[in-house]
């Protein structure tokens, strides 16, 4: 449905260089979030695609449609939403959901039924006449996302939509974008807030500097790491700590053993046989465990790790240009 | 009505437009702003009737002429406080309030938004103008003054009111800030009103250092009488040939109150294009095509 190749864009005549050398694909009805620090890039890639930035150089389209030759015809395939959008203070919610379905050329005869669907959907139906200014911040992002699907686009992009929102209204937002992802529409989101995009996305992209440095489906993502596991170990109170943490460290896979308030941190290399193994050693010396599970790795540490591998490269390679 | 038509309707008369105009039309300040033009207007108006001579059996054309003048000279003045402060924050501001991006990314193209946004101003000017008529009749019916008089102001004051109106929405497209957009533009009607008066002037008494007998005859440079058919008020004082002994004609052959009406409509119509342009997210870049090359 997306497909970006060799997206660049720079600004000041070429001395920041906003995107370099971008490549993505994102297949229809899927959801895509973007990670990324400030400054990486997430807002540009979206600007393009919303038609309303010109690439230094490089391909992107939407649906088969060139964003900058076609944006027409890309815009009526998109509903867009920026970080930080005005309203105007003197229409109502639903006046100001009526003005850009005339904007989107929506017919008269249907606006009313788009509208008010809309509004159910972004639970504001109550608030149908009030005035768009006096709407909390949450209120206001829903109605931003009920804009951008009141000509029903088949894909969203969405510029951090949470941001700033308390967490009620996270949650609020996150179940419309989970309705709207089981009817089928391609999303591409991004977010600071990344444990908000695990649960929401299919696959996630990783940018930094202006580049896709990991990108893939939000399992895979998660597995990757997964040949080093966190263990948490707690034992039953009577139990004598440094003997575990000896008994521990001579089992080979176990890369360290640390003490953490009243657990052990185990750091391994293996897979869940050999976690269990280490369990089955344990209990065969008659420890009492009380608790052993793997920390679960997350997206936040996905990010991270991918953003420190990168880097520890980076440093890596430019200690070897100064040698 | 044909396709063609219809289409052109519905793009002419866009939502925006219709919004802007709503937003207009409800506006508290509107009724006040109306009655306090129309009450200004009839104070002039009746002041200058109350200064003709009522016991005379006859009726001087010349007062009539005067008033018409004076009317006339009001709304140009008018166009040039109001029209400036309407329009120069029309895209900025949609940018201030970070809503010109959304409205970018609708059907609607940036040519429609610049249109709506000036026509809606514009229409606020008119309604002013359209309010005032009768007042325009009342001198009119004194005499002095003939249809194709009345014709020729009508669009003398509206191309001005385009132009103005023009203005503003450039500067609002090009500049980003409204404060600044504003400044410019009523700077630029300042100079349209006083600065070309005073080059004007300059090019005069240049021209009567170089050549004899300036005010007779057809050896007035060029410059100085296309300086002379773009100010507001020399054009206008043309239409009741109020020029003296000038030859009001560029180059002998086009009277400078047509040549004021063409020029500013033209160059509204680029001033639009030009704003509608700067609006575009993809526009022509120099550097860019130099580097293809």
């Amino acid at each position: 449905m997306i497909k970006i190749e060799g997206l660049r864009k720079e600004y000041k005549n070429g001395s920041l260089v906003a995107l370099d050398n971008l490549h993505l694909q994102i297949e229809q009805g899927t959801v895509f979030g973007f990670i990324g620090p400030n400054g990486a890039g997430k807002s540009t890639t979206m600007l393009i695609l919303a038609t309303l930035l010109t690439p230094t150089s490089g391909h992107a389209e939407i649906g088969g449609f060139h964003v900058v030759k076609q944006g027409d015809q890309v815009r009526r395939l998109i509903g867009y939403m920026p970080d930080f959008f005005g309203v105007y203070d003197n229409l109502t919610a639903y006046e100001y959901l009526e003005f850009y379905a005339s904007c989107y050329g929506v017919d008269k005869e249907i606006q009313q039924r788009v509208i008010t669907d809309l509004l159910e959907l972004v639970n504001l139906i109550d608030k149908r006449q009030q005035p768009v200014d006096g709407l909390s911040r949450g209120m206001k992002q829903r109605l931003g996302l009920a804009r951008s699907l009141v000509h029903d686009p088949a894909v969203l992009i969405l510029d951090e939509p949470a941001s700033g929102l308390d967490p009620r209204a996270r949650i609020e937002f996150r179940e419309v974008l989970k309705e709207l992802r089981s009817m089928g529409k391609t999303i591409m989101i991004s977010s600071h807030i990344l444990p908000e995009l695990a649960d929401l996305c299919d696959t996630i992209g990783v940018m930094e500097h202006g580049k896709l440095i990991a990108s893939g489906p939000v399992d895979q993502l998660i597995q990757k790491p997964k040949e080093e596991r966190l263990l948490e170990l707690r034992l039953l109170a009577d139990q004598q700590i440094e003997e575990v943490k000896e008994l521990l460290q001579a089992d080979p896979n176990v890369q360290s053993v640390e003490e953490d308030q009243e657990q052990l941190l185990i750091q391994m290399v293996g897979n869940e046989q050999q976690q269990a193994d280490i369990l089955m050693n344990l209990i065969t010396k008659e420890i009492k465990v009380v608790h052993f599970a793997e920390v679960s790795v997350n997206i936040e540490d996905v990010f991270l790790q991918v953003t420190e591998q990168r880097e520890e490269a980076n440093v890596n390679e430019h200690s070897n240009e100064t040698i | 009505m044909s396709i063609r038509m219809k289409r052109f309707k519905d793009w002419l008369l866009n939502p925006v437009l219709v919004k802007e105009l709503q937003r207009r039309i409800q506006s508290r300040k509107t009724p006040i702003i109306l009655f306090a033009y129309l009450i200004v207007l009839g104070v002039f108006v009746f002041s200058f009737f109350s200064t003709f001579d009522t016991q005379s059996d006859h009726f001087d054309a010349d007062n009539s002429i005067g008033l018409f003048l004076f009317l006339s000279a009001l709304q140009l003045m008018t166009a040039a406080f109001v029209l400036p402060g309407l329009t120069s924050s029309m895209i900025s501001g949609e940018r201030e309030k970070q809503t010109l991006y959304i409205l970018l990314t609708t059907n609607l193209d940036s040519k429609q938004i610049v249109i709506g946004k000036w026509m809606a101003s514009l229409s606020f000017m008119l309604m002013l103008f359209i309010c005032s008529l009768p007042f325009y009749v009342m001198v009119y019916g004194f005499g002095g003054i003939t249809t194709w008089h009345l014709i020729l102001v009508v669009f003398h004051l509206f191309s001005t009111m385009l132009f103005y109106s023009s203005l503003g929405i450039f500067f609002s497209a090009w500049i980003k800030r409204t404060g600044v957009a504003t400044t410019i533009s009523y700077l630029a009607v300042f100079f349209h009103g006083i600065g070309i008066a005073v080059v004007g002037y300059f090019a005069f008494v240049v021209g009567s250092f170089f050549t004899q007998n300036l005010m007779h005859g057809n050896q007035i440079p060029l410059v100085f009488e296309l300086l002379m058919a773009i100010h507001p008020v020399t054009s206008l004082l043309d239409i009741f040939h109020f020029m003296g002994d000038f030859d009001t004609k560029i180059g002998g052959y086009i009277p400078f109150y047509l040549f004021y009406i063409l020029f500013y409509f033209i160059t509204s119509f680029a001033l639009l294009i030009a704003a509608s342009y700067m609006m575009m997210p993809h526009r022509f870049q120099w550097r860019r095509r130099e580097e293809k090359k």
